[in-house]
């Protein structure tokens, strides 16, 4: 059943092999070089699932929208940000602001002309925002057309002992750090992010206070927009971007935001800790298919145990 | 039964069914093939509609169920010659399913979005077990799973027990589209009945119906299963139809689309699903014949504008605008 | 990019426009004696439009030089075109409309096997020719009366290709296919061939079609030390596999083949430095330097002026449009069963791939195969094979003559 293993002659696959296949790399079972590479592609797993996520977790934690058209953020950061760089822009330049503005000001524009009469209305944003969905695939589809030409991932390589990675997933990780201690840093301790703290705890309240509501959720919308975009530009030198790139993440987003739960910032990183984790040791373990099932699978027992998210039961005091 | 002594139910059953009579006198075969695949999905957004629009429950992956449906019928079929016992076995799978899924979450007390999530990582597991079953290992009796390919030489439907006796096109327009009508009309029984209702009190305040007396989960178990057997026999429909089934029932885009059918058609009605989705697939079947707009973007501009004008869905938008005289009270 | 795409969809097919334009419930009114209909049956829109729309361009363009050169049996080609919008139920929609409404001669269409496999039935019980102008999985996949298949299976591509790779580089081989079908017999024919040559399958994994992070995959190949790695990736992963690759810095250390690489135009998608040293075989190359290639091309750019690529896919259906057109001009008439014998008692076309001729007992055909390496985010071709035949010799486990219509 596992990929290879049904064919006759194939050597057995998965990692847990590996040390009967190389007994002179094995030092008590696997590797030391290999278990470390392996706790490397685990954190960079956790970082591409934050990473994904975390625009998502931001728009949803804070306004209750379930932006459906998420994947499309990421596509249109992606290709901001390589058609930026192929014209001439500086690469940290094209990922950290062409990329992150472009989709944020794409995501202010989306806000104001369509969410914004549905905040509240669960079922109706989700048929807008998956029309959305399908107008910016086939908007881009007809921009961009399929053949864009993409954008080497930079850096070289770091060796671990006999194995080798590209510093590109150190970089990745370095992105996701920041950005979530950022993230935090803005919403705990900046006036702004008080005032959305407060919106999102109580509209009403806040709007009693004060507090130009609308604005607040412009912005925020905005934030979330941004923070795809740049997510997807961080993903653009590694997997190049189609106007259909969106598809692949939705799914994956949508269930790490959930299984977070209310609170969007610990939610998201708690809860791609845990999908990341079982689903590429999974993958180590056996084969890429049963990885994706382990993480579906795992959402499945977590939210059984956990109806709230996980922010609805641990953690209930942070951001 | 109250349903059954209001003229207005007998009224509306006995015009479909002359509709349904009629149009095969007055189109080709090949409009009547167009017209039955739109009846058996429509007979899934049906049931997307029940569980969704009457039960409250956020089924978002409600596809998987018909999708495990539609391979039932498509093994069975292709093992027995014969698609008499197929049909019901495509009905009691997805409701076994769907009794364990319920289960495990009703009675968890889970639900909204939460219970959405689970829903739909239902059909996703499903997509990649199936894509990857390929090769001569997976196979029930004479039929290969066939992985992303599918099971082709699906046998169409048959009279029950006579597998020399198979349906027509036209034969199989009517059959989907009576047993729409069919279950559109039991359903409407079983929503003005007791048990809808009770399912009715339990979508609008769970708490309360509780205090009142009523196990919320065994309604919304009960409820969820009647969707799930709905969906399933929509899906050996579906199958016994296209001749084939393949992985993709169970792709986001598939369950999505049932959302999308329900949502643009009118959420909490059980006319509204059907309309949605007749509406969605004829435009999405006529704009493949027409080169000059992006069905993407055609699509995706439709569904804003419908939420920005008809946030309701087309057939409250409708009837509000209607005076309605056969409707006093209850529901479409 | 823009300018072009507008174009292509305002130059829709003229006779198609104003069929599509009468409801789909009535019958068109055709003046048979005037034209022959073909029936298109492409992804134009969704996903998988990045493989439908060239060839739908290509089907056009042959139609069109036939047209121009006096039609076909002194009529005119009549295209009739449906966008299946990457959704294989309206594969079989339209299929049963292009067979009882339309009522064209012949069907040209379907992007992937499953595809196929819906089309495939509803054609043959509606009495209609079809023909399957895609890179395929073998006669193991579909081995059909009723359809000619004008692209290539994997023996053709392979038979050559892994030898070529175990001789420049070594007899280890690791091989990496997308976990359907198509993935998994390749990479079966792959492995058989390297073990008929003397060679060694280190490792064999699957992918799900829409996985995108290859770390694991990475680290597992750097362990298994392998001469070379084949992969048999199919769409977007094609993409992401590379840039992980090259990022790990593996692309300077393991050489790499694929047959699939190119059908999509990742060469061109892919940095020049993430691409360089790739090897593939296929049927067909934009590069190839031939009189009857460089000369498909200029026609090709002249009539559609936002060509990126054509390829092997794109050429498969030129081919197949002109091959069903010499059948019908063997057999004297758009018949369905006179055109199969004229094919069945063999019609071979001179294009711009080469020599194209069908193959009677399994309905694929025979061509000419090249191998290919990327230079500079084009295919440099370096290798042909001639007339290289769809399966082996005595290979009898598909033959459909004598198979009932």
């Amino acid at each position: 059943m596992a990929g290879g293993g049904e064919l006759r002659g194939s050597p057995p696959v998965g990692l847990a092999s590996l040390p009967a296949q190389f007994p002179d790399k094995a030092i008590k079972g696997i590797s030391m070089d290999l278990a470390l590479l392996t706790g490397v592609e685990v954190v960079y797993a956790i970082a591409s699932l934050f990473l994904i996520s975390v625009g998502l977790a931001i728009v949803f934690g804070m306004m209750g929208v379930i932006n459906f058209a998420h994947g499309e953020f990421l596509m249109l950061g992606g290709f901001a940000f390589i058609l930026a760089v192929r014209a001439g822009v500086n690469f940290w330049v094209a990922m950290f602001v062409v990329a992150p503005l472009c989709v944020a000001i794409i995501g202010v524009i989306i806000e104001r002309l369509i969410i914004r009469h549905l905040y509240g209305r669960i079922v109706e944003t989700i048929l807008a925002t998956w029309g959305l969905s399908l107008l910016l695939i086939g908007l881009a589809s007809a921009v961009f057309g399929y053949y864009q030409l993409g954008v080497r991932p930079p850096f070289g390589v770091v060796h671990i002992g006999a194995y080798q990675t590209g510093v590109y997933t150190f970089f990745v990780i370095g992105v996701a750090v920041v950005l979530g201690l950022g993230l935090y840093f803005l919403l705990r301790h900046t006036p702004f992010g008080l005032i959305a703290r407060g919106t999102m705890q109580s509209a009403p309240m806040a709007a009693a206070l004060g507090v130009n509501v609308k604005h607040v959720y412009s912005i925020t919308f905005g934030i979330g927009a941004a923070v795809s975009g740049l997510a997807g530009a961080v993903f653009a030198p590694l997997t190049g971007v189609l106007p259909i790139s969106g598809l692949t993440y939705i799914a994956k987003a949508f269930i790490t935001v959930i299984l977070g739960g209310a609170l969007p910032l610990t939610g998201a990183a708690l809860s791609s800790a845990l999908l990341g984790t079982v689903s590429q040791i999974t993958t180590f373990l056996s084969t890429s298919v049963f990885g994706e099932v382990m993480l579906l699978v795992t959402a499945i027992v977590l939210l059984r145990v956990l109806p709230s998210g996980i922010t609805g039961r641990f953690f209930k005091r942070g951001i | 039964m109250i349903e059954l002594a209001r003229p207005g139910f007998w009224i509306t059953a006995v015009t479909a069914a002359v509709l349904v009579l009629i149009i095969p006198l007055v189109t080709e075969v090949y409009t009547l093939y167009n017209l039955t695949v739109f009846a058996v999905l429509a007979m899934l957004a049906l049931s997307l509609g029940l569980v969704w629009g009457i039960g409250g429950i956020l089924a978002l992956g409600q596809s998987a169920f018909f999708g495990i449906g539609a391979y039932v019928y498509a093994l069975i079929s292709v093992n027995l010659a014969d698609s008499t016992l197929a049909v019901p076995a495509a009905m009691l799978a997805p409701l076994l399913v769907a009794v364990l899924i319920g289960y495990f979450t009703f009675f968890g007390r889970i639900s909204d979005v939460y219970f959405a999530v689970i829903s739909l990582t239902i059909p996703l597991i499903l997509l990649s077990l199936i894509n990857s079953a390929s090769g001569p290992a997976y196979q029930f009796g004479k039929a290969h799973l066939g992985g992303y390919n599918g099971i082709p030489g699906v046998p169409p439907l048959n009279i029950p027990f006579d597998p020399s006796a198979v349906l027509s096109f036209e034969g199989m327009y009517y059959v989907s589209a009576l047993l729409l009508l069919l279950v559109y009309l039991i359903l409407r029984v079983l929503v003005a009945s007791r048990f809808g209702r009770v399912v009715e009190a339990v979508r609008e305040n769970e708490l309360r119906a509780e205090l009142l007396g009523y196990d919320a989960r065994y309604y919304k178990l009960g409820v969820f299963c009647i969707g799930a057997a709905i969906a399933g026999l929509a899906g050996a429909l579906y199958a016994a139809w296209g001749a084939s089934v393949g992985p993709t029932v169970f792709s986001l885009s598939f369950t999505a689309q049932a959302v999308v059918w329900v949502l643009f058609g009118g959420l909490g009605t059980l006319l509204g699903p059907i309309v949605g989705c007749f509406l969605v697939q004829g435009l999405s079947t006529w704009l493949g014949s027409v080169s000059r707009i992006s069905p993407e973007i055609a699509l995706g501009l439709l569904f804003i504008i419908a939420v920005l004008l008809v946030p309701n869905g087309i057939v409250p938008s409708l009837r509000d605008r209607l005076k309605s005289t056969f409707v006093r009270g209850g529901r479409i | 990019m823009r300018n072009g795409r507008r174009k292509f969809l305002g130059q829709s097919l003229g006779g198609m426009a104003g069929l599509a334009m009468g409801s789909m419930a009535f019958p068109s009114v055709s003046l048979a004696a005037e034209v022959i209909k073909v029936g298109v049956l492409l992804d134009l829109s969704g996903p998988l439009q990045l493989f439908g729309t060239v060839k739908a361009q290509c089907l056009r363009l042959a139609a069109e030089e036939i047209n121009a050169n006096g039609g076909l049996l002194g009529r005119q080609i009549e295209l009739v075109t449906y966008d299946t919008q990457s959704n294989n139920q309206l594969y079989g929609q339209y299929a049963q409309q292009l067979a009882l409404r339309d009522r064209v001669a012949v069907v040209h269409g379907a992007v992937t096997s499953a595809a196929r496999e819906v089309a495939r039935p509803v054609l043959s019980r509606a009495k209609t020719l079809y023909m399957m102008n895609m890179i395929n999985e073998g006669t193991e996949g579909a081995c059909d009366r009723n359809m000619f298949i004008t692209g290539p299976t994997p023996r053709q591509l392979l038979d050559n290709l892994i030898p070529y790779m175990m001789e420049k580089h070594g007899k280890k081989m690791y091989i990496l296919a997308a976990d359907y079908i198509f993935g998994q017999l390749s990479g079966k024919d792959a492995e058989r061939i390297c073990k008929q040559h003397g060679g060694e399958t280190v490792g064999f994994d699957l992918f799900p079609l829409d996985v995108d992070k290859f770390g694991p995959t990475i680290s597992k190949i750097q362990s298994a030390k392998p001469d070379f790695v084949f992969n048999v990736f199919v769409g977007p992963a094609h993409g992401a596999f590379y840039g992980q690759w090259a990022s790990a810095g593996m692309n300077k250390s393991i050489p790499m083949a694929s047959h699939t690489i190119g059908d999509a135009g990742e060469q061109m998608r892919m940095p020049p430095e993430v691409s360089e040293g790739l090897v593939t075989a296929k049927n067909y190359f934009d590069e190839l330097d031939t009189p009857a290639s460089r000369e498909f091309i200029e026609r090709f750019k002249k009539r559609f002026p936002d060509y990126s690529y054509v390829g092997s896919l794109g050429m498969a259906d030129y081919q197949g449009m002109y091959l069903w057109a010499e059948a019908v001009r063997k057999a004297n008439s758009t018949d369905r069963e006179k055109v199969i014998e004229a094919f069945e008692s063999g019609v071979s076309i001179e294009g711009p791939s080469g020599k194209v001729a069908s193959h009677p007992q399994t309905h694929y055909c025979t061509m000419d195969m090249y191998l290919a390496e990327v230079r500079n985010s084009r295919f440099e071709v370096l290798d042909s094979w001639k007339q290289v035949a769809p399966v082996s010799e005595g290979d009898n486990s598909c033959n459909v003559l004598g198979m009932k219509l």
